[in-house]
């Protein structure tokens, strides 16, 4: 525990100096304006960030993107309340509750409540990266390749039954990302796959342009149809400090909230989009009033709110201690990391204490600096609303033109954005999720990489995935993942006839 | 058959990435070849498509009454994309301030269709703020192009 005080104190003299400061409040500030803002999310704009933050200090690269990522979660309720359009994916539920309630004159309190709740879930989600990464970083120590092969493998079983929708389709993206991750230079032998003769296919596919093309583009095509109807609230916005009934109500669901969402957001495939529709429907499953949800009670904007602030923290632990990243948006901070030539991991504490501390106390007072922009500061956040989409679309396409130039200053990359941009669209519309294809892009090379490892050092023995119980037992774990699915498919067959008699 | 024909286009699609991966070379179970990876991932994907082929065909009946594929709605999007396209191909040519210049232009006149007064001046205004701040501000180097700039 002591040591636990110390690194804290140590991340804070790296988090609290200037240029460290700087990042924490442009990320948080540049977040809840991205949040706010419909039509271009968290990874998209991380992804853009990514050329830009090359020429940082790494510590205050990771910090600056990690605060356009937790800044996101707070800013896209704002939108989600004023406007019932979710700033952001992981604020749809938000939309059910909060509309509701700013449409009964209780802007303020939905507004205030979301403030708080992402308060306190971020700050408790930061305080569990802070007790469970170190020790978890020293039992990753001792995996070695067949053990990570084991466990990237559980990880894509349940990128795909986690996904939400058809298992096939997520099935179909997963593959996709891992087949794309393939395109270059092999990791072993060196000789080119899939490059059809060209430079830029030479090097592998780019992760900006990846990213960019299957996230930020689709935004702006899904939007451009639909921008003009938007009506935002027009009444003012008061009663930002909360009544005894309010904290009452709300207090209970912002604290399962954040249990739900830290816990969820370790999981691969979660992200912050699962964990607080599982809030909701758990508030409304245990509450005394179940009948009033969806008429703006506060409890169902409180919990979803927390949710996804603290699954952003829970979904880091799989990125400091493992390596993994467990949603796109991680699967960016990745990115941003070995840009930096820094590999996030096990030895991340050890290797480079002042970016692991500085990054996780920098999230600290990003969290006070988001309640201090987000409640005096609503006002404003809501002004920006009233801003015509037609106006925005064309910059944040230039934006994502230069972002996935500026990575390798290749203008070949933005051929290539736009080639995903339209099949990003198309996923959309055909509702196939574009974050496992992220997810298995970046796991699907350190798989192959490490399988191939595997052989090598067991000199072509397969048993060495299942020697090592944490592999054996990831590999029983993987086999219950798909079992699961298909006993609850047979045993719906088997129960539907007496289903129908009945 | 329109519901199908994604999953179709995925199956033809894995179907080519299996034949390159196979020509790449597959090596041994216990010493894979660069393709070995590529062409089992390529099959496992045939195989995910071609059950997406047998469930949308299975759903067909449904599909029917759904809206019609609408040109003026899907026109913008296209639009978009070749723009954007357009726009990494002659960035190295032209340069990026008239190359943004045009895209914005295009963007905002023959897509948003703005007035010409204020589109002009929004299109100039974006394309020099966006110069000043990532290439001289943040330093990403841009292609001088033919203007120098």
């Amino acid at each position: 525990m002591p040591d636990i005080f110390s690194s804290l104190y140590y991340g804070f003299t790296v988090s609290l100096a200037p240029i460290n400061f700087f990042a924490c409040f442009m990320g948080v500030l540049v977040g809840t304006a991205i949040g706010v803002l419909p039509g271009l999310g968290p990874v998209a704009t991380m992804s853009l960030l990514l050329p830009i933050t090359i020429r940082m200090e790494p510590t205050a690269a990771i910090i600056i993107m990690a605060g356009v990522f937790y800044g996101a979660m707070y800013g896209g309720s704002t939108t989600s309340i004023l406007l019932n359009l979710p700033g952001e994916a992981s604020s749809v539920v938000t939309t059910l509750d909060g509309y509701q309630m700013a449409r009964q004159g209780r802007a303020g309190p939905a507004l205030a409540i979301c403030a708080w709740g992402s308060f306190f879930a971020g700050t408790l989600g930061v305080l569990g990266i802070t007790l469970m990464a170190p020790p978890l970083a020293e039992l990753a120590v001792r995996i070695g390749p067949p053990e990570l092969v084991a466990l990237l493998f559980l990880s894509f079983i349940l990128v795909v039954q986690f996904s939400g929708g058809s298992a096939l389709r997520a099935a179909a993206s997963v593959l996709l990302g891992f087949l794309l991750s393939t395109v270059g230079l092999d990791p072993v032998d060196s000789s080119p796959r899939f490059d059809f003769g060209t430079f830029t296919l030479l090097d592998g596919v780019g992760f900006a342009p990846l990213v960019i093309g299957l996230f930020g583009i689709p935004e702006v095509l899904l939007n451009l149809n639909k921008s003009e109807g938007m009506e935002v609230f027009k009444g003012r916005i008061t009663g930002l400090w909360l009544t005894r009934q309010d904290w009452k109500d709300a207090s209970p669901a912002i604290v399962r909230g954040s249990l739900i969402g830290f816990f969820m957001g370790i999981l691969p495939g979660m992200g912050t989009i699962i964990p607080p529709f599982l809030s909701y429907s758990l508030e409304r499953r245990i509450s005394r009033r179940p009948e009033m949800f969806g008429k703006g009670v506060i409890e169902g904007v409180a919990g979803p709110e927390s949710a996804n602030n603290s699954a952003v923290a829970g979904s880091l632990i799989p990125l400091l201690t493992l390596g993994i990243a467990p949603s796109a948006a991680v699967a960016v901070l990745t990115a941003a990391f070995l840009t930096h030539g820094v590999q996030p991991g096990p030895l991340l504490i050890t290797e480079h204490p002042e970016i692991f501390w500085g990054v996780v106390t920098s999230m600290y007072t990003g969290n006070v600096l988001l309640l201090l922009l987000n409640l005096p500061l609503v006002g404003i956040w809501a002004r920006l609303l009233t801003i015509p989409y037609r106006y925005l679309w064309p910059l944040i396409l230039l934006f994502c033109t230069v972002g996935a130039y500026s990575v390798n200053n290749n203008s070949w990359d933005i051929v290539l954005m736009a080639i995903f941009g339209l099949l990003g669209y198309g996923m959309r519309k055909l509702n196939y999720p574009a974050a496992p294809l992220v997810l298995s892009f970046v796991l699907g090379q350190l798989f192959e990489e490490k399988v191939r490892q595997s052989l090598v050092i067991s000199r072509g023995s397969y048993e060495i995935f299942i020697a090592h119980p944490l592999a054996l037992a990831a590999w029983i774990a993987t086999a219950l993942m798909l079992i699961y699915p298909l006993l609850q498919w047979g045993k719906g067959r088997l129960s539907l006839p007496s289903g129908n008699n009945k | 058959m329109r519901r199908a024909s994604p999953s179709a286009a995925l199956l033809v699609f894995s179907l080519l990435m299996a034949w390159t991966a196979y020509g790449l070379g597959l090596g041994g179970i216990t010493q894979p070849a660069p393709g070995f990876f590529p062409f089992w991932i390529s099959s496992c994907l045939a195989l995910t498509s071609m059950a997406l082929l047998v469930q949308s065909l299975r759903e067909e009946e449904s599909v029917r009454s759904r809206p019609r594929f609408e040109f003026s709605v899907f026109w913008p999007v296209l639009a978009v994309i070749a723009a954007t396209a357009t726009f990494g191909i002659f960035l190295e040519h032209i340069g990026f301030l008239p190359t943004t210049f045009l895209m914005l232009a295009f963007f905002w006149f023959g897509i948003d269709g703005q007035p010409p007064v204020r589109g002009l001046l929004i299109t100039a205004t974006s394309a020099v703020c966006a110069y000043l701040l990532f290439d001289k501000l943040l330093g990403v180097h841009f292609p001088r192009g033919l203007l120098g700039f």
